[in-house]
């Protein structure tokens, strides 16, 4: 089974504040964790600065509670586009984008969540969850995302926090439901403080109260988060991910030399 | 001798009760709640969540320690999903912000007394 | 002064329910092509299920299903007809959608939650609204109909402009389109006139009553049940 996974956590300026949350992280039974960069275009123009390398930050990593493996950090950069012309960045060959082991985006308006879902190359599109939806959803740009293995992110620690923000959340997420039958979604938090935080089991339950059957609740923060994580890892190589098993066997130099669809021509 | 003919009988979802080990986590300095204070938390946890009806779920505090802010909890079993769900999004105690760890989940009493996750192996 | 009209909407080109009769024909097709015998097994070619007159994937292609009338699945509403009754004359002033929205939500969230109030309001409209005579028509999704009824019991009182009018709301019928409910508001308001009849006191009011009810029906007026058209299923608001 894939391992429980938290795909949003904020990278604030504390480090102290940072590791502690990667330890509340831990001892809850996440086995990876995204540490979260926001660039939000509305504010000014910001440069996308190299990710900082989570060995750098954290000397030593804390063990995962039921297993004896170290947590693992990905970097993840989060943008926040209002505009058509922000999207130009994800085009760009700025050689800083392609450190990033996970992109995201956050489309504010209709078009631009129609964009997101075709044609840009992200992993996440994430859900508004803090204000009431400003379109709705359609069913082909959320198909076609599906197809595309792109997946849909909500956050539950708006809703811890306050309770309109409770309200719009399960909302939306219930409108997403209906459109995309409970597939491709991904349940992280936004959690600031370790107290913000809720193990991997109460979010699942959290998908229950959303729409999601109990398979698909808990493939949300376990096997859809791997998914993304393989997605992104996509975009660093040229094609796919091939996981390779070592076979017990005996394979020939000349058998690995040639591909196999040339193989099948040359023997017959 | 004839032999003894069995019949296997399948029970799917036939506890009445489920019952949850949760903790609360709060930061530290401040009151802790005594019993009925916990009870009274849980229970506007489910008043905000789910309104009257949720308010309304049988749940029992069948024990509760207040040291390590620990108890065991026995609801229905068609309210689980609303009673995890409303510990899950529970945020503040009194203005202090606090947390609900579930730790355990059984239709069994029984279960819930042995741990097989924190189980140390020598 | 009524506060509601029918929208006009678009008519449906062909009627829904033939649209997913033709899905269910093409399906059943597909099961007839399979009952012939078949003389040996035979390898499927590639692109094809074993169902051979069917491409795969129904399950591979979720987007649309093979009617033919539209791509997008549409979302099923409930519309519940109820009535505002109260003993104060003001009351009945004071109803407008939006006083009425606020209550039926404020009532929601106290008998349901955070979580009963966002599944209802996903796409809660109160449609149609009668100040004369009380009458409210709201619409909320299939799955959260219940929700919204078992609520509706809890409206206390109205609050307009400050002033608080203590009410009630009795609900009347639940249906799937605007249409049936129509259909039995001309029904009810016929026996309500009925009773009104038996209670007149002059041959006034008996006249004016008598040639009412012999007018009400579903094609002729314009006012209430006049534009009959199904709520389009697809969010268009």
């Amino acid at each position: 089974m894939a391992g429980f996974a938290d795909l949003n956590v904020p990278q604030g300026a504390d480090k102290k504040s940072l590791q502690s949350l990667l330890e509340a992280t831990a001892h809850l039974g996440y086995s990876v964790v995204a540490l979260n960069h926001v660039i939000d275009f509305k504010e000014k123009k910001q440069e996308i600065i190299k990710p900082v390398s989570p060995s750098e930050l954290f000397p030593s990593l804390p063990i995962v509670q039921g297993t004896s493996k170290r947590i693992k950090v990905l970097t993840r950069l989060t943008l926040v586009v209002s505009d058509p012309s922000h999207c130009n960045l994800l085009r760009s060959t700025s050689a800083n984008i392609r450190l990033y082991d996970i992109i995201a985006v956050f489309p504010k308006t209709e078009k631009l969540f129609h964009i997101a879902c075709t044609t840009l190359d992200v992993d996440l599109v994430c859900i508004n969850v803090t204000e009431k939806l400003p379109f709705y959803f359609r069913r082909p740009p959320v198909n076609m995302a599906i197809d595309r293995g792109i997946y849909f992110e909500l956050l539950y620690t708006p809703a811890i926090k306050d309770s309109t923000m409770r309200r719009y959340t399960i909302s939306n997420a219930i409108s997403l439901m209906q459109i995309c039958k409970g597939k491709n979604i991904v349940i992280s938090s936004a959690a600031e403080r370790p107290l913000e935080l809720r193990g991997p089991y109460d979010v699942a339950n959290l998908g229950l109260l959303f729409g999601l059957s109990e398979g698909e609740a808990k493939a949300a923060v376990s096997t859809n988060c791997r998914a993304t994580m393989l997605h992104g890892e996509t975009r660093k190589s040229a094609c796919g991910v091939v996981y390779t098993v070592k076979k017990p066997r005996k394979v020939e130099e000349e058998e690995t030399a040639v591909p196999a669809c040339k193989k099948a021509k040359t023997q017959a | 001798m004839a032999a003894a003919a069995f019949e296997r009988r399948v029970l799917q979802s036939a506890a009445e009760h489920h019952y949850l080990r949760v903790r609360l986590e709060l930061p530290d300095g401040g009151a802790r709640p005594n019993a009925a204070q916990f009870k009274q938390l849980v229970v506007t946890a489910l008043r905000e969540l789910h309104g009257e009806v949720g308010a309304a779920l049988p749940v029992d505090v069948l024990t509760y320690e207040e040291k390590t802010l620990s108890a065991i909890l026995r609801v229905i079993s068609s309210g689980l999903v609303k009673l995890w769900s409303a510990l899950t999004l529970l945020g503040f105690y009194q203005n202090r912000r606090c947390a609900f760890r579930v730790l355990q989940t059984s239709p069994f009493l029984l279960a819930l007394s042995g741990n097989s996750r924190e189980l140390v192996l020598d | 002064m009524t506060s509601g009209h029918f929208h006009p909407q678009r008519f449906w080109l062909r009627h829904p329910r033939a649209a997913r009769g033709s899905a269910r024909a093409a399906m059943e097709g597909g099961r007839v092509a399979l009952s012939s015998p078949c003389p040996r097994p035979c390898t499927p070619p590639i692109g094809y299920s074993a169902r051979r007159h069917l491409p795969i994937s129904r399950a591979c292609r979720p987007s649309a299903p093979r009617a033919a009338a539209t791509a997008m699945v549409r979302f099923k509403n409930r519309y519940v007809l109820c009535e505002v009754i109260s003993e104060d004359p003001r009351c009945r002033q004071c109803i407008e959608d939006r006083v009425l929205g606020l209550a039926v939500r404020d009532a929601i969230t106290r008998v349901h939650g955070d979580y009963g109030l966002a599944c209802c309001s996903i796409s809660f409209t109160v449609k149609y609204l009668n100040a004369y005579t009380g009458t409210v028509l709201l619409r909320c999704r299939k799955d959260s109909y219940r929700l919204l009824c078992s609520a509706l019991p809890f409206v206390r009182h109205l609050e307009s402009r400050g002033q608080r009018y203590p009410c009630s709301l009795n609900t009347l019928h639940v249906g799937g389109t605007i249409r049936t409910c129509q259909k039995f508001l001309i029904q009810y308001n016929r026996t309500q006139l009925l009773r009104l009849l038996q209670n007149c006191t002059n041959e006034e009011e008996r006249q004016c009553i008598q040639k009412s009810l012999l007018s009400c029906s579903l094609t002729e007026e314009q006012s209430e049940s006049g534009d009959e058209e199904d709520d389009d299923g697809t969010e268009t608001d």
